[in-house]
């Protein structure tokens, strides 16, 4: 599905203030979207409901995949996670129920299969040497076009950013998953309540704990 | 703002600009003050930059590694498997042939066959040294043991280990056993750690 979809809410959403009214409407339109999906498959629609959810796919991948990344620091990883939540997503779309956005069930998917991924390599790294994976190489970034072309530039950028994983990673597991959902991806207080369980008034607490920690550390270290 | 400080705490702070960020109504009472206030409005302005950076940073790593080429492959291979989702496993066709020759009735007969006299050769081997270990001790048929025992150094105990604790245990456990007595010669002929120790001090 292209990028320019008129359904398309992951990164519109982001900009905050000025856009948030258009993008509630997106978010209601991917709920009405999953719905239709959820009809379309208990019908046997098969071939229409996945015309549907390649527009889903398509909405909320790129934010998937920096939530993925987020947690995994693994591109590979992270790439698989988000390909395993979706086809879950959809092999599990008769349990959707609309009280919630369709990005709220989704993201909540696609962070238990993250953090059942990071257990697993967790036990794996105590056997193994883990691998030293940031995704491509850095020619390949180049290729790409989005990273600084001055050598000086990236080395900086690698090390600020390099820093900031390691930080965000010294945060306990419940504040680094909030601290990366509403900073990150821009869930609010609410929608990271209802994902995680926790109380909304415990997510900011969370939240703020984890902003005072990260800021402490980096300063500490810099 | 506190009962003692005039100023916002950091949480305020945080709180503000999370809920600002996010395009949900902000804090009124909090942008009043960051209004009027010189010093929280400073922090405020550090604490944006600091966290809207770190945000950017996160973010244009994840992108410069997902880039669109990538994501569309990621989208073409979620399409792909979940297409594939509720099809029967394929399966694959052993080699014909083969299976057939599995099948057949006397081939079958020999495996048997050779299974039974296996299990009869050592339940037969295990009786036979058995008996054999018996006779041995009774006719103290012990030399090369004995050797054995004496060549071992009294000091490989190491104190204070569990596998110190698991081999008195052992050791208690042998005491125990019948036929110990008969042993009993050959302990005393062996090295005492006590002695050692004592002869050495």
């Amino acid at each position: 599905m292209s990028e320019t979809s008129p359904l398309r809410l992951a990164d519109s959403r982001r900009p905050a203030a000025d856009s948030a009214a258009s993008a509630r409407t997106d978010v209601a339109d991917d709920t009405r979207l999953a719905v239709e999906i959820r009809e379309l498959v208990g019908r046997g629609a098969v071939d229409e409901a996945h015309e549907r959810f390649a527009l889903l796919v398509a909405n909320h991948q790129r934010r998937a995949s920096r939530i993925a990344f987020q947690y995994l620091r693994d591109s590979a990883e992270a790439d698989e996670a988000v390909q395993d939540a979706f086809v879950k997503a959809f092999s599990h779309i008769a349990t959707y129920r609309e009280a919630w956005p369709f990005e709220v069930w989704f993201t909540r998917v696609l962070i238990n299969g993250c953090l059942d991924r990071r257990k697993a390599r967790a036990r794996r790294d105590r056997w193994l040497v883990p691998a030293d994976d940031v995704g491509l190489g850095d020619a390949q970034r180049s290729i790409a076009g989005t990273i600084p072309i001055d050598p000086e530039q990236r080395l900086l950028a690698r090390e600020r950013r390099h820093r900031l994983a390691s930080a965000v990673d010294q945060l306990d597991g419940r504040q680094r998953t909030i601290f990366m959902l509403c900073h990150y991806a821009d869930f609010t207080a609410r929608e990271v309540s209802a994902m995680t369980g926790l109380n909304e008034s415990t997510v900011r607490v969370h939240l703020f704990r984890a902003a005072r920690k990260l800021r402490a550390i980096l300063e500490r270290k810099g | 703002m506190s009962m003692h400080s005039p100023h916002l705490h950091d949480d305020r702070l945080l709180e503000h600009y999370a809920t600002e960020r996010t395009g949900e109504p902000g804090i009124s009472a909090v942008a009043n003050h960051l209004a009027l206030c010189v010093d929280c409005s400073g922090r405020y302005t550090a604490l944006k930059e600091w966290l809207d950076g770190a945000r950017s940073e996160a973010i244009a790593e994840a992108d410069e590694i997902f880039t669109a080429d990538r994501l569309k492959r990621q989208q073409h291979q979620i399409l792909r498997r979940i297409e594939h989702l509720g099809q029967p496993a394929r399966v694959l066709s052993f080699p014909g042939r083969l299976g057939q020759t599995f099948r057949r009735g006397s081939a079958r007969v020999a495996p048997r066959w050779l299974a039974a006299a296996a299990a009869a050769g050592l339940f037969v081997g295990v009786a036979v040294g058995g008996a054999f270990f018996e006779v041995g001790l009774r006719h103290g048929g012990l030399t090369a043991r004995r050797s054995v025992q004496t060549k071992t150094p009294p000091n490989v105990i190491v104190p204070g280990t569990s596998d110190e604790d698991a081999f008195l245990s052992d050791l208690e456990l042998a005491l125990e056993r019948r036929g110990a007595g008969e042993l009993e010669p050959l302990d005393e002929l062996t090295p005492h750690l006590r002695g050692v120790s004592a002869q050495l001090r």
